[in-house]
Order: structure tokens, then C-alpha cells, then sequence
């Protein structure tokens, strides 16, 4: 049963660089059990309007809301994110994990992507391919109710893929998800869809 | 994480460590007055701090993990391990070069306690400045040269104090340059406390 | 507003007149002794608006509510109005120190903290260039106020004590009544006058941005 209490929502959006309007009047509504995606061609303003969503930016006009609101319950991926190349995988997981509970789950979600044989080693090294995976990781290792995904799957590989999905589908009756993407197997996984540009 | 970035440390040692030789042959071994050597010392300090202690924010700009900094830890904390690593880094880049800088310039010091006091309360007030400064110069595009020009209203009042109070040492035996001391570690008091109420406005960037 | 301005207008010619009229030939100086009814009132504004930039900032990164809008372009007008008082300031005190001491400069106390807040002037405009137009320019900015508005109190103690100081301590110069009348006057009015320009670039200011 999807849990009624989990939602991303915003109404009315706008949001204006040095006095250009990227995008306005956007309504959305993702809850736990229903995902939304962001569609809309390059530079149309989707990842901005993901990290308006998740507290990152500043609407020009407009209201989210989101709960359960905090910032522990967020989980935020992006192709912007740099993680520090000069740690290692476990090491950076350790770093983002907010509890024990977090941490533990660290070791069982690098093998579920296919990463455990690079634990120990310098993310610096990584392909892309890993990188995205790992920083699919770092999103949800502190289990957060909220997730915001920015292209989750570009980079990555069919079982990568795969991995992302199966780990989504198993979670979303319980997590609220936005996902910004041009790709049509990430925007059909969502139920809502929401077009920009 | 900073202590990774060996590079960046070694380029600040060997740079104080530099211009601490540079300065020494160039004085050329003649007796200089005690505030000339303490404003000397100063100014090495100084400079160091500019190279040294920008990186704490502006080198997460530059390299864009900024963004997974926000995410992943609450501004406090932040703010609390970049002030704890500039102090540490600061302090530990004076305890080399003072003694280098007292070995190359001529005339001993004649209270070395004080000496050590003042110039530990000094780069307690200039780390503790330079944290909250290099964010700000963080959030401006990262240029080295902003974050000069906003650190040196603020420091050169903290120089100028920590160099009469490191004069004195040099020159007047068993002085502890009490009411100097305090006043730097008063500064350094104020500028943490100042940082921690205004940090969440400039790390927070929307 | 208009009483202001009006008051303004009589205010400083008022000031001007007097400073050169009415007031006798300061002891010493002579005639160009009368520039101390400009330099004292520029240093006070010099302070009073950086004071007023410093507490705009605050209120502005305390305002989460957004109730009062543009604080922060409010602190940058008075801090404008702070440069260019302080470099006036320095001018005229430089030109006063010359005539009374010998030399235009002297780094005592109230010399080097009038540069340092010319430092600080100057270092808060090229970080508000730096940071122009982004979203938290106004926020970094006054932060940056903030800092320094913290460090200043620490400058003002310290001085004193560490250097002896050639500046004439308020009550040294012999000053009769009416050169200090004049001298309240001419402080009164650049007040004013600071108030004026002051609400002028605010409102010019919201003019431009009538349609936010």
C-alpha cells in the first residue's frame, strides 16, 4: 500500500535567470507509488526544476512542499555531482551515510550494482559507468523517503540499467520519486509525467 | 579529505618555508630591528595564510564536489571541520617555520614563550578568518585574487597586533605580551562565532 | 522625504557658509583651518554609513520572510555613499595633517582605521561585482558586512593603546563656542546630506525595479 504521508510537490514554478524565464507556471505531484518524470529537450530547465524540488535552488515564484521535509530525507543524484575523486568508494559511502544503519547498508548495495571488487579503490579511477552507479548509491544509502534523479541512467550499461530499475520498482511504494530525463525507459517507469520547454 | 590533497599542503609549506630563506638572505644578515623581524614574520604568515588557507572552500568550487558537500553533511559540520583543519594546518605550518625564521634572522628572541603565545593566537585569528573569508570567496567564482582583497581589511588589523606583540618578545625578556595575546584570541573568538551565524548564508546558494 | 531634502538644501549651504563666514580662523591653521568642518562630519559619515550598511546586512540575512525587500541593495548604496565619504575624509585629513604636522601621512590610529575601512569598502564592491547577478550575491555581500562589522570594534580598542596618536583628542583643540556650533551644524548637515543621497539611490533603485 503506498504510504499517503510521502510527497514531492510544487505548484505554480517559475524560475528566472538575469531576466530570462527558464520555465513557469509548473504543477507537480509525485508520491510514494506514483513517480513522476521530467521531460523536455536539453536546456529546458529539468534539472533546474529537480533541484528546486529538492531545496537546492530558490523558485522565482512558486511553493514546494515536500514531505517529510528535512534534508535527511533526500536523496539527490545528478550528472553535475563530483564526488571526491580521492577517496575510495567505501570510504566516500561512509562519508555520506548519516547513520549506522546507513553505513551498514553500504557493503550490500555495492554488490547489488556490481561495484564490490572496487570498494577499496580511488573513485578518480572510475569509468563513467561506475561512477553513475556509485552515485545512484549515495543517494539512497540513507534509505530517504525522498528521491531526485537527474538522468539515473545515462553512462551505464544494459545490466547497470537494470540494476537501477529493479532497485526503483522494489522501492517506490515507498519513496516519492522524481526522475529528470530525456530517456524513454526512465520517463516510462514513471506513472506522471511532467514536460518542459 | 584535505590531508588527501598532499599537494596543496606541500605547495603552502614549501612556499612559507621559501620565503622564509628568501626573506633571511636578503636581510642579508644584518641585525634588523625586533619589528622589522616580527613584521617580517608577519608578512610571511600572511602570505602563506593567502596561499594556503583559501583551498579550505574554493578548491571545492573549483572541483565541483561542493554540491555533494551540501547533500551530505548539515552546514555546521562543514564549517566546524573546515575551521578545525585551517586551525590545525595554520598552527602546525607555524611551529616549522618559526624556529626557521628565528634560526635564519639574526638576534635570538628573548622570550620565547611569548613569542610562541602571540604567534599562535595570530594564526588562530587568521585561520579562523581566512575559513569563513574563503567561503565567501568560494561562492565568486573561486579566484585567488578575491579572496587577497577580502582578507586583508580584515587581517592587517590582526597583523599589526600580532606583529607589536611578537616584537616585544623579541626583544623584552620574560614578556608574555599578555594584553596583545588575549586581544588576538578574542579576535579569533569572534570571527568563529561570526562565522557560525552567518556560514548557512553563504554555503546555502539558491 | 521632502522634508529631507528640503532640510538638506538649507542645511548645507547653511553648513558651507558657516563653515567659512561665520566661524573664526581656527588658532594655528588660519583660514585653512576651516577644513575641519568637512573633515570631522566626512569621517562620521564614513562610519555612520558603514554602520547602516552593516545593520541593512543583518537584517537582511535575518529576514527569512522576505518582508523587506532589497536590503542588501540598500546596504550597497550606503556603503557607496561610505567610499566616497572615506576617501574624502582621508583626503581632507591628509591635507590637515600636512599643514598642521609637516607630513601628509602618519598611520596613526585614526589614519590607519579610516584606511582600513576604505579597505573594507573597496573589498565589499569587488565582491559584490564578483558576484554579479547571482542569486545570492546580496546574502555573500552582507555576510561579508558582517565579518567586517565584527572585526571593527576589535580595531577601534586596540589602537589607541598600541600607538601614541598625533590626532587631536576632542577636547585639544581650543575651540570656542561658535566654532563648535559650526562644527555640530556642519555635522548635522552632512547627515542630512548622507540621508538624502541615501533615500535618493533607494529610490531610484526601486524605480528601476518597478516591475520585480
Amino acid at each position: 500500500m503506498a504510504e499517503t504521508h510521502i510527497y514531492i510537490e510544487g505548484t505554480s514554478l517559475a524560475k528566472g535567470f538575469n531576466g530570462r524565464m527558464i520555465f513557469s507556471g509548473i504543477g507537480i505531484r509525485a508520491a510514494a507509488g506514483s513517480p513522476v518524470a521530467v521531460t523536455g529537450p536539453n536546456g529546458s530547465g529539468k534539472s533546474t526544476l529537480l533541484e528546486i524540488l529538492a531545496g537546492l535552488r530558490k523558485p522565482t515564484s512558486g511553493e514546494v512542499r515536500r514531505a517529510p521535509g528535512g534534508a535527511e530525507a533526500i536523496g539527490f543524484m545528478s550528472p553535475r555531482l563530483t564526488l571526491y575523486g580521492e577517496l575510495t568508494a567505501l570510504e566516500l559511502l561512509e562519508f555520506a551515510a548519516k547513520s549506522s544503519g546507513a553505513s551498514a547498508r553500504a557493503l550490500p548495495l555495492l554488490e547489488g550494482f556490481g561495484l564490490s571488487a572496487h570498494g577499496h579503490s580511488r573513485i578518480g579511477s572510475f569509468s563513467t559507468g561506475m561512477l553513475q552507479r556509485l552515485k545512484f548509491i549515495t543517494a539512497v544509502i540513507n534509505d530517504p523517503p525522498l528521491l531526485f534523479l537527474d538522468e539515473p541512467c545515462s553512462n551505464l550499461d544494459a545490466p547497470g540499467r537494470d540494476a537501477i530499475f529493479k532497485y526503483l520498482r522494489s522501492l517506490q511504494e515507498k519513496k516519492a520519486i522524481v526522475i529528470a530525463t530525456n530517456d524513454a525507459a526512465e520517463a516510462d517507469f514513471c506513472a506522471g509525467r511532467v514536460g518542459l520547454g | 579529505m584535505e590531508l588527501r590533497e598532499k599537494s596543496a599542503l606541500n605547495i603552502a609549506f614549501a612556499f612559507a618555508f621559501i620565503s622564509t630563506l628568501a626573506v633571511s638572505l636578503v636581510a642579508g644578515g644584518a641585525a634588523l630591528g625586533a619589528r622589522e623581524r616580527a613584521l617580517l614574520f608577519w608578512l610571511i604568515m600572511f602570505f602563506s595564510a593567502m596561499s594556503g588557507l583559501s583551498h579550505a572552500f574554493v578548491r571545492e568550487e573549483e572541483r565541483g564536489t561542493a554540491l555533494f558537500l551540501r547533500l551530505s553533511s548539515p552546514p555546521a559540520a562543514v564549517l566546524s571541520a573546515k575551521l578545525l583543519f585551517n586551525l590545525l594546518f595554520f598552527l602546525a605550518l607555524q611551529a616549522v617555520i618559526a624556529p626557521l625564521f628565528v634560526f635564519f634572522m639574526e638576534g635570538g628572541v628573548a622570550s620565547p614563550a611569548g613569542f610562541a603565545f602571540s604567534a599562535l593566537a595570530g594564526g588562530a585569528a587568521l585561520a579562523s578568518s581566512a575559513t569563513v573569508l574563503s567561503a565567501i570567496a568560494a561562492k565568486s567564482g573561486a579566484r585567488g585574487s578575491l579572496f587577497t582583497v577580502i582578507s586583508f581589511p580584515v587581517m592587517l588589523p590582526v597583523l599589526i597586533t600580532a606583529a607589536g606583540a611578537t616584537a616585544d618578545c623579541i626583544e623584552t625578556p620574560g614578556t608574555l605580551a599578555g594584553s596583545e595575546t588575549v586581544f588576538l584570541l578574542a579576535f579569533s573568538g569572534a570571527m568563529i562565532a561570526v562565522s557560525y551565524l552567518v556560514f548557512e548564508y553563504i554555503w546555502i546558494d539558491e | 522625504m521632502k522634508h529631507i531634502a528640503r532640510l538638506t538644501h538649507i542645511a548645507m549651504p547653511a553648513a558651507v557658509v558657516m563653515a567659512f563666514l561665520f566661524a573664526p580662523a581656527v588658532d594655528v591653521h588660519g583660514e585653512t583651518g576651516r577644513l575641519l568642518f568637512f573633515h570631522v562630519p566626512l569621517a562620521w559619515i564614513a562610519a555612520l554609513a558603514f554602520a547602516v550598511a552593516g545593520a541593512l546586512s543583518i537584517v537582511h540575512l535575518a529576514d527569512r520572510s522576505g518582508r523587506w525587500a532589497h536590503l542588501d541593495a540598500k546596504a550597497r548604496h550606503s556603503a557607496a555613499i561610505g567610499l566616497a565619504a572615506t576617501v574624502l575624509a582621508t583626503a581632507t585629513g591628509s591635507v590637515w595633517a600636512k599643514m598642521s604636522w609637516g607630513s601628509y601621512w602618519n598611520w596613526d590610529p585614526r589614519e590607519t582605521s579610516i584606511i582600513i575601512l576604505m579597505l573594507v569598502y573597496i573589498a565589499y564592491f569587488s565582491l559584490d561585482s564578483a558576484l554579479a547577478g547571482r542569486g545570492n550575491r546580496g546574502r555573500v555581500a552582507s555576510a561579508y558586512l558582517i565579518i567586517a562589522m565584527a572585526a571593527m570594534p576589535f580595531f577601534i580598542f586596540i589602537f589607541p593603546r598600541l600607538f601614541g596618536s598625533l590626532h587631536p583628542r576632542s577636547g585639544s583643540l581650543e575651540t570656542d563656542a561658535v566654532t563648535r556650533i559650526t562644527l555640530l551644524v556642519s555635522i548635522a548637515a552632512h547627515t542630512l546630506l548622507y540621508l538624502y543621497v541615501f533615500s535618493l539611490k533607494n529610490r531610484v533603485f526601486a524605480l528601476e525595479h518597478v516591475t520585480e
